[in-house]
């Protein structure tokens, strides 16, 4: 797989400035959106979903909703994360570059040639159809049947210009038998900033996708980012989210087990400093049979951050023998900041395992005793057990450079707490 | 170099208010084992976690010393880096955190370190090296905590070595590997031990110089090894 090989420096880009095609692209698909955003009412902080959103901020910036922005688009830019990679696509202000090795198809959707893959109704998240109405870029990129994809293909999402409201969207399709690893990085904010990407995954029979997020906008940057995996047979899929920006972080996770024998892993980190609010929904949801999901989200907060875990479990009727589990632990660093989880399960069919177990507490300060009568020094202690209850997660990443960045990430949190 | 020896004179310590040790004194000297033997709920594991200087244990009143050092109220970390190493009843376990981060934290030099190679380490306590680079104690059996630590014991080395049950969970021939590493400790580099245990079958390997019978947070009898054999007969309601 030589060919796929490809060094960032040597990618030949197509740009694409889109923003002009915002009225052609408003077609079906998209006026159906808007139509059921116009049904849906705006989300409120008196919603038990919403509760610790700061909605109102948020709502604020929708109201000045102005899309795109006018920074320098930058074609040269070095890739946040280090390596080489099958494909790599870079949104910067409403600006977009992206280029595939052999294997990779991008397309723009969402007019009628080319329809969006993913239905959606008015169940669904606000944001979610959000991006669905107003998102002035929607791409598909398609890993074709077959292939398998060595390195990773890098999706950067970045904001610089100032009050601007940026709705991103992007579908991924995994072909049969098809194997790939998707790295998203969101970063930036700019001024008073509202990103909601959205990013609808379709992974179809016998195919393999490790997706990767992160999230590490600026301080005062607000982001809900919405992710639906849509898992069809035999297939495989790990997400992994890690949460360490923005003064608003919300990510909410939507896996359908759409299909028999499917292998779902999910897992997040996320570190929340300062007076961050980091708010996590997830939603496991088994519709065929025999398939296993497995979720486990570990937080940290200090100062006065807090954070929220929210998640559901479903089994429908007919998803016979799912295994579905669903942790959530967290650390709690300091009297100011607050943890909050919520584990749920749903379950409508018998002769199924699921289990919810949630953790929310202090350092254990039997772990402190123990380093410290080994004459490490408590704050030593601290990060070390702190970095280590990250490690569960953080050393399963495949891609060392990520993962190297994640454990920097963490470390500099660290610093601060 | 100062006199190797751990003195403690009427130490007592309360947890939430409630005086657990009432009055315990102790002289060990360099390469000696003192054995201390006593009912379940005498107060043990709080005598030692209160040696090690553990949060909660308050010392109301006494003195430890060590080598001439007063480390009465040092906290814990430099009661480590002065050469007392704890073995608890029941090691915690630390989900991320390896050997290797306890040995880069330790500072570079000290006055009992002697560098040691790992591998014979393992070899001699009978640990797998697969086992030494997982987790410390994650999803470890009883008898292999035990022993992992006991090979830190050996690597980073120690002054006073206070063994809290070091027999519960290992089997007969871990029993002895174990103790006959600590044994040459005592005798190639003088480290003191106060081994608390309810049975001899450890004092056998671990041949104590003293006994002491522990009772309701003091030491109520002392004697040579035979005391020993004599309290498995006849328990402590003699
Ligand atoms: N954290 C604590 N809070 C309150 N009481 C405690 C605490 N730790 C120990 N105790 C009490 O102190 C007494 C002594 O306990 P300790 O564990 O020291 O006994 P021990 O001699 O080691 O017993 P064993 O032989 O069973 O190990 C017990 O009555 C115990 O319940
Ligand atoms: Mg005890």
């Amino acid at each position: 797989m030589a060919d796929n090989q490809l060094a960032l420096r040597d990618l030949q880009s197509a740009h694409m400035e889109l923003f002009s095609d915002i009225a052609e692209v408003q077609k079906s698909d998209r006026k159906r959106a808007q139509e059921l955003l116009s049904e849906k009412s705006l989300p409120t902080a008196t919603e038990e979903e919403w509760r610790y959103s700061r909605i109102d901020t948020l709502l604020s910036k929708v109201g000045n909703f102005e899309v795109g922005g006018a920074t320098v688009y930058d074609s040269g830019r070095e890739p946040l994360i280090d390596g080489a990679f099958s494909g790599r696509i870079l949104l910067t202000d409403g600006h977009l570059w992206f280029n595939g090795a052999d294997g990779i198809r991008i397309e723009q959707i969402d007019n009628s040639d080319n329809p969006s893959t993913f239905a959606i109704d008015n169940s669904d998240d606000y944001f979610r159809i959000f991006a669905r109405g107003y998102a002035p870029v929607a791409l598909r990129v398609t890993i074709e049947e077959g292939y398998q994809l060595q390195d990773p293909i890098l999706l950067e999402v970045e904001l610089n210009a100032s009050t601007t409201l940026v709705a991103p969207r992007f579908e991924f399709i995994f072909e049969k038998g098809s194997s790939a690893s998707v790295i998203e990085v969101v970063t930036g904010g700019g001024g008073a900033s509202l990103l909601t990407p959205l990013v609808e995954v379709g992974v179809r029979s016998g195919a393999s996708c490790t997706y990767s997020y992160l999230q590490n906008c600026d301080g005062w940057a607000s982001i809900v980012e919405n992710v639906v995996i849509e898992a069809d047979k035999d297939s495989k899929v790990t997400y992994n989210a890690f949460g360490f920006g923005a003064d608003y972080g919300r990510l909410r996770f939507d896996g359908r087990i759409v299909g028999d024998d499917v292998d779902m892993k999910v897992r997040a980190c996320y570190f929340g400093s300062d007076s961050q609010m980091l708010d996590f929904r997830t939603f496991q949801r088994h519709i065929a049979p025999r398939s296993t999901s497995d979720l486990l989200f570990k937080g940290a907060v200090g100062n006065e951050a807090h954070s929220v875990y929210s998640g559901l479990v479903v089994i429908e009727e007919g998803a016979v023998k799912s295994d579905a589990y669903q942790t959530n632990r967290n650390l709690v660093l300091s009297p100011g900041a607050r943890a909050d989880s919520v584990p749920n399960l749903d379950i409508r069919e018998n002769s199924v395992r699921c289990s919810h177990a949630s953790a929310v507490g202090p350092i254990d300060p039997e772990m402190m005793f123990y380093l410290e009568s080994r004459g490490v020094d408590p704050d030593e202690a601290r990060r070390l057990i702190i970095e280590g209850f990250f490690k569960e997660i953080t050393e399963t990443i495949p891609n060392l450079n990520l993962r190297s960045q994640i454990g920097a990430l963490v470390a500099n949190k660290l610093k601060g707490i | 170099m100062a006199k190797r020896e751990l003195i403690i004179e009427d130490l007592h310590v309360s947890i939430d208010g409630k005086e657990i040790v009432k009055g315990f004194s102790i002289e060990v000297k360099s390469g000696e084992v003192h054995a201390i033997m006593g009912p379940n709920g005498s107060g043990k594991t709080t005598l030692a976690s209160a040696i090690m200087g553990k949060g909660g244990y308050e010392i109301t009143k006494g003195k430890i010393t060590l080598d001439g050092q007063d480390i009465t109220h040092l906290p814990t970390y430099q009661r480590a880096r002065g050469g007392i190493f704890l073995i608890s009843q029941l090691p915690s376990e630390l989900g991320g955190v390896y050997l290797d981060d306890i040995r880069r934290a330790q500072p570079h030099e000290s006055e009992y370190r002697v560098e040691r190679d790992l591998e014979r380490e393992l070899s001699s306590i009978g640990l797998d090296k697969e086992l030494a680079g997982r987790a410390i104690n994650v999803g470890f059996s009883g008898g292999e905590k035990k022993r992992f630590e006991t090979l830190q014991l050996s690597l980073l080395g120690a002054k006073l070595a206070l063994l809290d049950e070091l027999d519960s969970g290992l089997d007969i021939d871990a029993l002895r590997e174990v103790s006959r590493r600590i044994s040459r400790m005592v005798k190639e580099e003088g480290l003191m031990v106060i081994a608390i245990t309810h049975y001899s079958r450890l004092l056998k390997e671990l041949v104590p110089d003293v006994v002491h019978v522990y009772e309701k947070g003091r030491i109520t009898e002392s004697g040579n090894f035979e005391l020993a054999f004599e309290l498995e007969k006849t328990g402590y309601q003699r």
